[in-house]
């Protein structure tokens, strides 16, 4: 039976309980080994609730919310027992088993924990999480840092997929920026302190959730406690100096209590400045004329500040039905360094994205039954332009202000007719003349480039989800989704000018248009003495609600089964499960732009476009070799369909389209290893062998097709080339520890290294692919990203040493990223795979300059540089004289910057709890 | 025990909040800052194109002046700002509008007053390969911003006095709702690429009476073949010169008196006044004729430069500076006694023939 079973369950799916809830079960016996009395009831927390007993003693809660909870149980004649600080985490089972005793004396309680989805049969998902208050002890600062610490993921990339593939779940319902996920950020950020837990979901992922080929993140936030506590600490480098200073200063503040009658408040406010958002680790310049050659570890114009604030209320409104107001805020300006704008900043491009989520969760339970009703507001904008004027500080990279940007209330009101002329705001570019080396060339000043870039997403979406639970054995959820959408953009390219001067100025792009998109779903889990079966089905539709010549319909079936069964202290469960998600709504747009390898110029919006594909099957076997120890080993294959990619469109070679033409396949095997965090340290090691590989590297890789004399098109053979993320080897290991009262030596009576706290990610992962060209930059050689970067490597390490603060607990950290200061390349230039520019590579770009520009620089003009006025005559004149200048420029212009990753970053930290 | 380490903890955080970051860096002063060299005349300008018809700012201590583009195939002529002791060029301004890259736009005779009007002369070409700019407008503007701009008068036009006045120069405030000019005849030799000397003589004084919103326009009279105007430091009084003439004439516009400030004499013609603070500044003699032109049916003075004079007015005393390697045009002259004027290099060669450039750089005189 249990082969029969594996095979079905290698042509079926895995689903897995609601992401956001675990269940509670167990059994309830006699201590003397007596029949328990009918009416026996197990509650939960305040008996919101309740479940009673079968004819086995066993019991079960599903639907529980993640985080810790109360579990009671009361029987005629039995001293009512409870469980305090049960955790319950999302997709696992907590088992609670009681043994009553007819004693006056409390009968014992054992509260066991399937850890880690290890041998629970019935979780079926790849959940690799990590709890908010395990977040504060390692070096990350976000959640979104938290889960990139998750086996295979790269960056925002999971299992080899491009960005955007992945679907955030926040309290169970979806929050997504369904314009462009695959190029943008979400647009809202969860505060650490709001978070009760994290997950990823790289395999069959419950068929309650749609919108992702890749994974699922998973986040659960907090509710208030029953008395008032919260958090404040300040994190900085401002004493460090020189390359050890990077401008951040963070403040965090949280509180979180009761009300009165029942009800629940949580807030917090995480702020994050920064002089340096992106700092690189990039070598200084040689020429000590570089104003960077003396102070390289902060770039101009590339600060940022971060503000996140969130709210939560949890109103019980009778014993069943509890309401959960979510309200989050986050805006994240950004100063981007541009090298063109290296001695002009103010010139340089800025960005700025706000979203804002407001949610309520309308929650009945009576045991049984539950039911959820969910509804959402999320809102996203995005500027990125030049500003109107220079930001103000408050603190370090902290600014006061709200950006605005040149044009902004066009872009806004998607006026592309008043966007017709030269936007006024906006200047006209030239050759900056505040360069060290005074040349006109390669550094630009006097005007930025143009662009403005803005769009929003609006959402709003509800979703009811059902439950039943028939005995402790079988669930049935079924539920559905409608998500009413609302998509506006608008680009502007050099508006500076006219829209058609010289037939060079595109005109403004403007798009408005009101997609809607509905789901549905059931799915059943079945729990055997050995073995759980899920199997769930969904149907997604969306409709961009644009003009189409021919109405597309758009629906899809996901099927998603998973079985799992225990073999001698292991525990196998294999899946199989299809996803769709709707493409990035960015695609159904026209787009202009230039990119360096000039493969396009022009990409033609698709109305037309549907649904992405993938197709993934999963083995996974887990074990626990000792009680505090678990290993997993995960081989799966993902099949990609339909992915957006670019065609050429008609017979300009610069132009395509976008289509559902990319196809691929990601493969690989993951192995992790976890000992919990016991006797003072703990070690989580996972290792990811994966290849990644399609027909396009992305959206804008163009599939060539070949156009024949009889007017017909051919596609060539399809080759599969390695994805932009696939990443070949990768390695993670979280080390913890911690240290007793009594630890270390006296120094001055005190005992500076007790109940000191340690954690440690130390990542090594093989080289990213990358594409090679010509020096001319405009013939690839060999195919796409068939050339790889050197391996990367990083240590983190976050030390905390608990104080007291008066009566107050506290505690001070010192966070380390990239102790080793490492170099880390993320990127090479594609004409020669090295970080700089050859030579006669420079010589050739100076003399290119110097044919443009040979024109002798007077002694009144700004450009004039003594130095370079080699006879002295009042004039930089001449080859002898001007040549050296633009070889410096040409130099100075190419350095390499954002080939490297961060440098060190280190962090000093105070916290208080009150 | 713990105390102490609280001390610590909270003597870092104090710490901490008591620094400041390092501050990312930033663009050095790489342009000159000063003259090229101190000697006396002062060279302030070494543009290979034209440097022409400086103006000192109120305040006094920049001179604003039109400088040729030679980095541009328009060569178009912009307004550029200068430490009046010299150095790089404080800015540039040219017409931003992109559509006007292909065509020469030119900004010359730039008067700027005491509330940061800007009185001037915009002419524009449509073609890149027409330099010589076809629509000339007398023009008021900002000095911040002159490219928004008003017209005043649009070259060319027939005078009240029956001249066709083509050009304006020697612009000047004589009070904040009035402004005189020289009208110019303006006369490009023939062919389409006029790389020769553009003869330009002196017609009239025309003044422009701002007040009520408008732009009235009248001739001084008694003005016909003025050669150079100026206004000094009364309000209503102008001080000319007429052509083939050695004196500098004083005029009240109220009252309409004449009468002569100065008689340069044999030291030949004067024009290119400038009177301020009790000193007279003009330009005398040199390459200078004023004669019938029959072609052009009127008298013309044809004018490569001369020599710059400085009359202390109180004592009379007439001091020629020192004729080095340069004529000279157009002196603009400051309350303190700076002069910073055209030049134009010239040499003699061994037949005693003279040779002088066409093109022009700003020099300084300081007179003591």
């Amino acid at each position: 039976m249990r082969l029969a079973a594996l095979a079905l369950a290698a042509a079926l799916a895995a689903p897995l309980a609601a992401q956001e809830a675990g269940a509670v079960g167990g059994h309830v016996r006699d201590s003397i080994g007596a029949p328990l009395p009918p009416g026996v009831r197990v509650l939960l927390d305040d008996g919101q609730q309740f479940a009673a007993v079968d004819s086995t003693g066993a019991y079960r809660f599903h639907e529980v919310r993640a985080g810790w909870h109360r579990v009671t149980v009361r029987a005629i004649g039995y001293q009512p027992m409870e469980r305090d600080s049960v955790q319950v985490d999302a997709g696992q089972t907590t088992i609670v088993n009681f043994t009553l005793s007819r004693a006056v004396t409390l009968g014992a309680v054992v509260v066991q924990t399937f850890a880690d989805s290890v041998l629970d049969p019935l979780v079926t998902a790849d959940v690799q999480r990590v709890q908010g208050a395990e977040l504060r002890r390692m070096p990350v600062t976000t959640v979104q840092e938290a889960v990139q610490l998750s086996a295979g993921a790269v960056g925002d990339s999971y299992r080899g997929g491009r960005f955007g593939e992945q679907a955030f779940i926040l309290d169970g319902i979806g929050v997504k920026n369904q314009i462009d996920a695959s190029t943008g950020s979400l647009g809202v950020q969860v505060p650490p302190d709001m978070l009760t837990e994290a997950s990823v979901i790289t395999n069959g992922f419950s068929a309650r959730y749609g919108q992702a080929l890749s994974g699922l993140i998973n986040v659960v936030t907090r509710d208030a406690g029953e008395r008032w506590e919260g958090r404040a600490a300040y994190e900085t480098d401002r004493p460090l100096w020189n390359s050890w200073d990077h401008g951040i200063d963070r403040a965090v503040v949280s509180g979180s209590g009761p009300l009165g009658r029942g009800i629940g408040l949580v807030g917090v406010l995480d702020a994050e400045g920064r002089l340096d958002a992106d700092p690189v680790n990039a070598p200084p310049p040689t020429d000590p004329r570089d104003p960077r050659s003396t102070e390289p570890w902060i770039l101009p114009h590339n600060g940022g500040s971060r503000l996140d604030a969130a709210g939560k209320l949890t109103v019980p409104l009778d014993e069943h039905n509890t309401l959960r107001l979510f309200g989050l805020r986050s805006v994240n300006q950004r100063l981007l360094f541009d090298p063109a704008f290296k001695y002009d900043p103010q010139f340089a491009p800025a960005q700025r994205v706000a979203g804002t989520l407001i949610s309520g969760h309308l929650q009945h339970a009576t045991g049984p039954f539950n039911v959820d009703l969910r509804g959402s507001y999320f809102g996203r904008e995005f500027l990125r332009g030049t500003l109107t004027e220079a930001p103000s500080y408050l603190v370090g990279g902290f600014g006061t202000a709200t950006f605005h940007f040149v044009g902004e209330d066009l872009a806004r009101h998607r006026n592309s007719a008043g966007a017709a002329g030269a936007v006024p705001g906006f200047s006209t570019p030239d050759w900056s003349s505040n360069t060290p080396w005074g040349v006109p060339a390669f550094f630009l000043g006097d005007g930025s480039r143009g662009d403005i870039d803005w769009n929003r997403f609006r959402e709003f979406r509800g979703r009811l989800d059902a439950s039943f639970a028939a005995g402790p054995a079988l669930e049935v959820f079924a539920g559905g989704e409608v998500a009413h959408q609302r998509v506006e953009t608008f680009e502007r390219a050099l508006a500076y000018l006219p829209v058609g001067t010289g037939d060079s100025v595109p005109p403004a792009s403007a798009s408005g248009f009101a997609p809607r998109s509905i789901a549905g779903y059931i799915e059943s889990t079945l729990r055997g003495p050995d073995f759980g079966l899920t199997v769930g089905l969904r149907y997604d539709a969306f409709d961009p609600h644009v003009q189409l010549a021919t109405p597309k319909n758009r629906g899809s079936v996901s099927p998603r089964f998973a079985f799992s069964t225990v073999l001698k202290g292991a525990t196998f469960v294999a899946s199989w499960g299809r996803f769709h998600q709707a493409p990035d709504f960015q695609y159904l747009v026209d787009q202009a732009f230039d990119d360096t390898l000039r493969t396009g110029r022009f990409r033609r919006g698709n109305p037309d476009l549907g649904f992405e594909t993938s197709t993934q099957w999963e083995f996974s076997l887990r074990a626990r070799p000792t009680p505090e120890t678990s290993a997993r080993i995960n081989v799966f294959n993902k099949m990609l369909d339909g992915l957006v990619g670019s065609i050429p469109l008609g017979s300009n070679a610069d132009s395509s389209i976008f289509g559902n033409y990319d196809f691929g396949t990601v493969r690989g095997v993951e192995l992790l290893l976890e000992r919990e965090l016991r006797d003072g340290w703990g070690l989580r090691v996972s290792y990811t062998l994966q290849e990644a590989q399609a027909t396009a590297t992305n959206a804008y890789g163009l599939l060539a097709r070949v156009r024949l004399p009889t007017n017909d098109t051919l596609s060539p053979a399809r080759v599969e080339f390695p994805l932009d993320y696939d990443r070949r080897h990768s390695l993670t290991v979280v080390a913890q520890g911690e240290l007793g009262e009594q630890a270390g030596p006296v120094v001055g009576g005190v005992r500076p290294f007790a109940r000191l706290e340690g954690a440690a990610i130390v990542r090594w992962g093989s080289g990213l692919p990358y594409s090679r060209t010509n020096a001319t930059g405009d013939t690839l050689i060999g195919l796409p990203n068939s050339f790889r970067l050197p391996p990367q490597s990083t240590v983190d390490l976050l030390i905390r040493r608990p104080l007291a603060f008066g009566r107050r607990a506290g505690s001070v950290y010192l966070d380390v990223r990239n102790l080793l200061n490492r170099a880390n390349l993320e990127a090479l230039r594609r004409d020669n795979g090295s970080t700089t520019l050859t030579t006669a590579g420079i010589d050739s770009l100076a003399a290119l300059a110097y044919a443009a520009h040979p024109e002798p620089i007077p002694f009144e003009s700004p450009r004039y540089r003594a130095a370079a006025d080699l006879n002295h005559d009042g004039y930089v004149s001449g080859a002898n004289e001007l040549m050296p200048m633009y070889i410096a420029a040409a130099r100075d212009f190419t350095q390499p910057l954002f080939f490297y990753g961060p440098p060190r970053l280190v962090r000093l930290g105070v916290e208080l709890d009150f | 025990m713990h105390r102490s380490v609280t001390r610590v903890g909270v003597a870092a955080l104090a710490l901490g909040l008591a620094c400041d970051h390092t501050a990312p860096f930033g663009p050095g002063q790489y342009e000159p800052r000063g003259p090229y060299t101190h000697s006396a005349p002062m060279r302030l300008t070494f543009n290979l194109g034209q440097d022409l018809a400086p103006a000192w700012m109120p305040a006094g201590s920049e001179v604003l002046y039109t400088v040729e583009r030679l980095d541009d195939s328009t060569r178009s002529r912009c307004l550029a700002r200068l430490p009046g002791g010299g150095g790089a060029r404080l800015a540039t301004l040219c017409d931003p509008d992109p559509l006007a890259a292909d065509s020469t736009i030119v900004y010359e005779a730039a008067a700027p007053a005491r509330d940061g009007r800007l009185a001037f002369v915009r002419g524009a070409s449509l073609f890149r390969f027409d330099r010589a700019p076809s629509t000339r407008y007398l023009a008021l503007a900002t000095v911040s911003d002159p490219e928004r701009f008003r017209v005043l008068a649009r070259f060319l036009f027939r005078s009240p006095a029956g001249q066709l006045e083509e050009n304006a120069a020697d612009i000047g405030w004589v009070d904040d709702s009035t402004i005189v000019y020289l009208a110019e005849a303006w006369q490009p030799p023939p062919g389409e690429l006029p790389e020769g000397d553009t003869l330009i003589y002196g017609l009239e004084i025309g003044l422009v009476d701002l007040r009520g919103g408008g732009a009235a326009l009248s001739i001084v009279p008694g003005t016909q073949w003025a050669s150079s105007v100026a206004v000094g430091d009364t309000a209503g009084v102008i001080y000319y010169t007429l052509g083939g003439d050695s004196r500098v004439f004083r005029r009240s516009l109220a009252t309409g008196d004449v009468s002569v400030l100065f008689d340069f004499g044999s030291a030949g013609i004067a024009r290119d006044v400038q009177v301020r603070d009790g000193r007279l500044v003009a330009v005398v003699g040199g390459q200078v004729s004023f004669a019938f032109d029959s072609t052009r049916d009127q008298f013309v003075q044809s004018d490569e430069g001369g020599v710059l004079h400085v009359v202390e007015l109180g004592t009379g005393t007439d001091v020629a500076t020192p004729l080095s390697d340069n004529f000279y045009r157009h002196p603009a002259l400051d309350a303190a006694g700076h002069v910073v004027v055209e030049g134009y290099a010239f040499t003699v060669d061994d037949l005693g023939d003279t040779t002088r450039t066409t093109v022009a750089d700003l020099w300084r005189f300081d007179v003591p």
